[in-house]
């Protein structure tokens, strides 16, 4: 969903703390929160836990007179990020060990475990890039914001966030090389 | 470069592939948050986000007397001071009311609090400094050195308060942009063989680089701004400035042949690459180090945020000032 396709009386309703529209935040954007968790961590507890903190936090704010001022989905995506960030300054990468449980859609076992292997390999280059560049990359390239939305997640202007991905993106193809 | 890009993208796709939640979990999740939401709208009431009329009266003390005293100084200039002040602001460098208009610009800058203001201020004196500099190029007369360095200085202090406001990259990005319309004025002059014209544009596309790259990383170009200014501050305008041309122009220069006594080739235009090597060769510069000045703490916090000055995009740390020194030795392989 757009931004732009939000509810335009979702702001107020929300700074009211009103069930219903707080039930529809959660219901609309859980999802994505759980897998933008996920894709990053690779782990089911930690994506659920991402869920739980950010909208925790997200309850939280709206009962301090903050939360969004404008959007939504692009104030949930950076509280996420910030929980995220937290979990990369504590965690060391993912281990080589095979994961607790196959992702893919793919069924034949050998392709299975190389998909695996790819994803963990991306998830730590991705861990590997500073901060501002990660995001501005994963919520393009594998979320699907578009360029105005994530100038929003991230306060910056859109022509910077088109530089970060830039620069991300060359990070990644350098750091994919030294790994293979 | 199309390629590469689609080969990455390809490969972040990797990550969609998500496995499913657990249905329970999902239910019991959902049911936590809105059992929290019922207890924080339980417990008392909701406030509502509003404008404190305390901060309305704090914006207006803060700003009218601010106004005031800008009144006052413009009256005093212009009537106190004479007509000197308006004439002074066509002035050029070595005009008789020069030193006036300089004086009336650094009671302007003075007077302003913000960061914001003060940005705005400053940008504006660096843009004064360059057009000096290209009036007098339309003239046919010679640039003083000093007034370079009085530009780059002007451009400096606007970049520092740039990195001090709530959005420091619109703020650079303003910056580059009138460097590009600088850089394209001064590339239409015909002065091109001058040694001092020469000067002149390796500083402002050195200028360039640094706002370039300041604009992926904002706080790395806050650290050198730091070191510039307590650099500055030891040593003088001009020793900064003369250090910088020193080992920042010239492909030729000291710097190649610094870089690579290293085991990393560093690629000789990073923008940073002045702060790191002088942060390895203070010694050399000035007996005894900048670091045992004692004045001088923020040029050790300055180079230990700096990942390792070589190309910070390919540095594991380079968003992260606090263990900055790990990256040193190999970030930039």
């Amino acid at each position: 969903m757009s931004i732009i396709e939000e509810n335009e009386g979702l702001i107020s309703r929300l700074q009211a703390f009103d069930m219903s529209a707080i039930e529809w935040v959660y219901d609309q954007y859980n999802e994505a929160i759980y897998r933008y968790g996920y894709r990053l961590l690779g782990n089911q507890d930690k994506a659920e836990e991402c869920v739980a903190e950010t909208f925790s936090r997200f309850l939280n704010a709206l009962k301090n007179g903050k939360g969004p001022k404008k959007y939504v989905r692009p104030y949930l995506y950076r509280m996420a990020h910030n929980w995220i960030t937290d979990q990369y300054r504590r965690a060391i990468p993912e281990d080589e060990g095979l994961p607790e449980q196959y992702a893919s859609q793919n069924n034949h076992p050998e392709d299975l475990v190389i998909d695996q292997i790819e994803s963990r390999t991306i998830r730590n280059v991705l861990r590997e890039l500073p901060e501002n560049q990660r995001q501005a990359v994963v919520l393009k390239f594998v979320e699907g914001l578009n360029n105005q939305e994530i100038s929003l997640v991230m306060n910056k202007p859109v022509g910077a966030v088109k530089a970060l991905q830039h620069r991300g993106l060359q990070a990644i193809r350098k750091k994919l090389e030294v790994k293979r | 470069m199309k390629n590469f890009e689609e080969e990455i993208k390809q490969k972040l796709e990797k990550l969609d592939a998500i496995p499913e939640r657990n249905p329970l979990r999902v239910q019991s999740a959902k049911k936590n948050f809105m059992s929290e939401a019922h207890m924080l709208v339980g417990g008392s009431s909701v406030s509502v986000p509003k404008i404190s009329w305390w901060n309305q009266i704090f914006v207006k003390k803060e700003t009218f007397p601010m106004k005031i005293l800008t009144i006052t100084t413009i009256l005093a200039l212009l009537f106190g001071g004479g007509i000197s002040a308006v004439a002074a602001q066509d002035s050029l460098p070595g005009d008789l009311l020069y030193p006036v208009k300089t004086l009336v610009e650094d009671i302007e800058l003075g007077l302003a609090t913000k960061p914001e203001t003060q940005f705005q201020i400053a940008l504006k004196h660096a843009n004064y400094r360059f057009e000096e500099i290209n009036a007098l190029v339309g003239k046919g007369e010679y640039i003083p050195e000093p007034q370079i360095i009085a530009w780059q200085t002007q451009l400096m202090t606007a970049l520092q308060f740039g990195v001090n406001t709530d959005d420091p990259i619109g703020k650079l990005l303003m910056v580059q942009n009138m460097l590009q319309q600088q850089t394209m004025m001064m590339n239409k002059g015909e002065l091109t063989g001058e040694p001092i014209m020469n000067m002149f544009k390796n500083t402002l596309q050195n200028q360039m680089k640094l706002v370039t790259a300041g604009i992926e990383e904002p706080e790395l170009l806050s650290s050198e701004l730091k070191f510039m200014a307590n650099y500055q501050e030891k040593h003088g305008t001009e020793e900064l400035w003369m250090n910088m041309y020193m080992y920042g122009n010239s492909e030729e220069s000291e710097v190649g042949s610094i870089q690579n006594q290293g085991e990393v080739p560093h690629p000789v235009d990073d923008p940073f690459m002045w702060m790191h090597l002088n942060g390895s060769l203070l010694s050399e510069i000035e007996p005894g180090g900048l670091d045992q000045g004692g004045i001088n703490g923020g040029y050790q916090n300055s180079f230990n945020d700096h990942p390792n000055g070589g190309n910070q995009g390919d540095n594991d740390n380079g968003n992260n000032s606090g263990s900055g020194g790990n990256g040193g030795g190999n970030g930039g392989k």
